[in-house]
């Protein structure tokens, strides 16, 4: 097969044509012809790295040439102080490309068809080591999407949105609708933090209103792909939402790989002693587990609530969780269950802090089956393994579903 | 090894952040130079000269203007230099031309649209709208690579006839860009 590529072409020729705006326009539309059919994105990846690659040869020997150590000092950083100085400058252009940048992420995910995301959440005070990974989400665009998330302690939510709008599975199975007078809640209280359960879509087109954005240099995420990097600091009046968000866009698809959302530390967490996460309990102080949990003294059961596991005629209900190798089912004398929030939590005097991070990473899926955004097919698909369940570390948690 | 001096860690910094600038502008810059030189090897070669060029002078940026213009600026003063030292043909790059073809690439930058390469992909909607004798043209020349006079043996025409069809291609998706640019809010620009 014939390599076009470097072949001269002769398309751009006009001669006859003396007028330079009639040639300057010719060309224009030539070259950018040209540039659609040959410059795909790998050959400019391929450019901008050469030339990077050029400029550290170039600096590199241009740093050699200077004799005098101190000269060099003295002119290298005052050089490289303007150079900076200069690029800030230009960041004025990097701040509208943060912009553009999260809306054209905005406009591909819209488009990108099917993914799904894995959810890791790092506990109030917790660290790094305490993250356990909570769910996660699929998603076709913003108005089609399923959360579907297991607590550290076996209830399972599923909150989703179809053509039908907002739904949301309690942890006793019970499906809601939700209505413009009603709307979906976005917080979900555990027994010692509240969650966000917004989809990675949504999040995103929150961005632009609510957020300062800031381009920063790519970085790679842990298998090598290099990624194109926003930072997002929320602008306006102190909300719940999470006061910083830093995003990882793929450079070829404009798709979000991995979302962090960081709410501040502001030491409540650690005054109520312990992380809180998977196996810990704030209530117990010691932050360890090692036995059957108390509810709180200020969680009151609903008498007329079915047992969780059990429909009202006591049979089994297909979502049961099974016990945990300590014993405990959703409803024992654990923690309280999971409960919606109908308005945004108060951080600041609410009784629960916010988790320290949530973190969204996009993992591989095949296309989603027919009506996989609608509440009926999740209220039987189980989806979590007692295994993965226990273990709630890697490995597919559900069956990948038939395209 | 000694550890980076604060001088090494700065000029770091300051090399990630032009990065960022390259990578924004890498596809305007290409196509830029496209619309002046045939030759993809001296696409390249000007591609770096141009960012590398750019680099060394940007304590001379002028910082109140735009930095796609001055890129453009610099791409010009290399193909013209590329122009004194290589046989290779190229379109035309007269100062006139130069000039028309900055303000050219200038309208399509204020196209309201996340990226040079989503402006230029308008193009690929306007090429729809071609009439088939025409769009036939544009694919061979440009998706398939052929030369004039390839495509005038594949279309049993002649080869000035052609060049004038690819013209009129041209003159008709500069027309339907225009208007794309128009219907979207933003100023025609070009005279």
């Amino acid at each position: 097969m014939t390599d076009y590529r470097h072949r001269p072409n002769d398309l751009g020729a006009c001669d006859d044509i003396g007028d330079a705006e009639r040639l300057a326009a010719q060309q224009f539309i030539h070259g950018l012809l040209a540039h659609l059919h040959e410059d795909d994105p790998d050959r400019q990846r391929a450019r901008v790295v050469g030339v990077m690659d050029a400029i550290r040869r170039d600096d590199a020997a241009r740093s050699r040439r200077m004799r005098f150590p101190d000269w060099r000092l003295v002119a290298s950083t005052a050089a490289v102080a303007m150079l900076l100085v200069t690029l800030i400058v230009a960041g004025l252009q990097t701040e509208r490309s943060a912009l553009a940048l999260v809306r054209t992420s905005i406009a591909a995910s819209a488009a990108a068809g099917d993914r799904a995301y894995e959810m890791r959440v790092t506990p109030p005070g917790g660290t790094d080591e305490d993250e356990i990974l909570a769910g996660r989400i699929d998603a076709r665009n913003s108005q089609h999407f399923v959360i579907d998330l297991l607590t550290p302690f076996g209830h399972r939510i599923v909150v989703g949105n179809d053509d039908d709008g907002p739904w949301a599975i309690g942890h006793d199975g019970r499906t809601q609708r939700f209505q413009d007078d009603h709307p979906r809640p976005r917080w979900l209280e555990l027994s010692d933090t509240v969650f966000l359960l917004d989809s990675v879509d949504a999040m995103l087109e929150r961005l632009p209103s609510q957020y300062g954005l800031e381009l920063r240099a790519p970085e790679s995420l842990p298998d090598g792909s290099l990624c194109d990097r926003i930072s997002a600091v929320s602008s306006g009046p102190r909300s719940p939402d999470p006061q910083r968000i830093e995003l990882w866009i793929d450079p070829d698809t404009r798709v979000v790989r991995r979302m962090e959302l960081h709410w501040p530390d502001d030491g409540r967490a650690a005054r109520r002693g312990g992380s809180g996460g998977r196996r810990r309990h704030a209530d117990r102080g010691d932050g360890e587990y090692s036995g059957p949990l108390r509810p709180r003294r200020d969680f009151v059961r609903d008498p007329n609530r079915q047992p969780p596991g059990e429909t009202a005629d006591g049979t089994p209900m297909a979502l049961a969780a099974p016990p945990d190798p300590n014993g405990l089912r959703p409803g024992d004398d654990g923690p309280p269950p999971p409960q919606f929030l109908d308005r945004p939590p108060d951080f600041r005097g609410g009784r629960l802090p916010p988790p320290r991070r949530m973190v969204f990473e996009r993992v591989t899926v095949d296309p989603f089956p027919e009506g996989w955004f609608s509440p009926e097919i999740h209220e039987t698909e189980t989806g979590w393994s007692p295994e993965w369940r226990h273990r709630c570390g890697d490995g597919p948690r559900r069956p990948r579903p038939e395209p | 090894m000694p550890p980076p001096s604060p001088s090494d860690r700065v000029e770091t910094s300051a090399q990630e952040v032009f990065e960022i600038l390259v990578r924004e502008h890498a596809d305007m810059l290409t196509a830029f130079l496209r619309s002046l030189v045939y030759d993809s090897a001296a696409v390249d070669d000007l591609f770096q000269e141009t960012m590398l060029t750019a680099w060394r002078r940007l304590p001379d940026y002028d910082r109140e203007r735009p930095f796609g213009p001055w890129l453009r600026g610099i791409a010009s003063n290399m193909v013209l230099q590329h122009r004194r030292r290589s046989r290779t043909k190229l379109l035309s790059c007269e100062p006139a031309v130069l000039e028309a073809l900055d303000r050219r690439f200038g309208t399509l930058e204020l196209v309201p649209a996340d990226s040079f390469r989503a402006r230029a992909e308008r193009l690929r909607t306007c090429m729809e709208r071609l009439p088939q004798k025409l769009r036939e043209v544009v694919e061979l020349g440009y998706a398939r690579g052929l030369l004039l006079r390839e495509i005038g043996i594949a279309l049993q025409a002649t080869e000035e006839a052609v060049k004038k069809r690819i013209q009129r291609a041209r003159d008709m998706l500069l027309r339907c860009l225009s208007v794309d640019a128009s219907s979207s809010g933003e100023p025609e620009g070009t005279p």
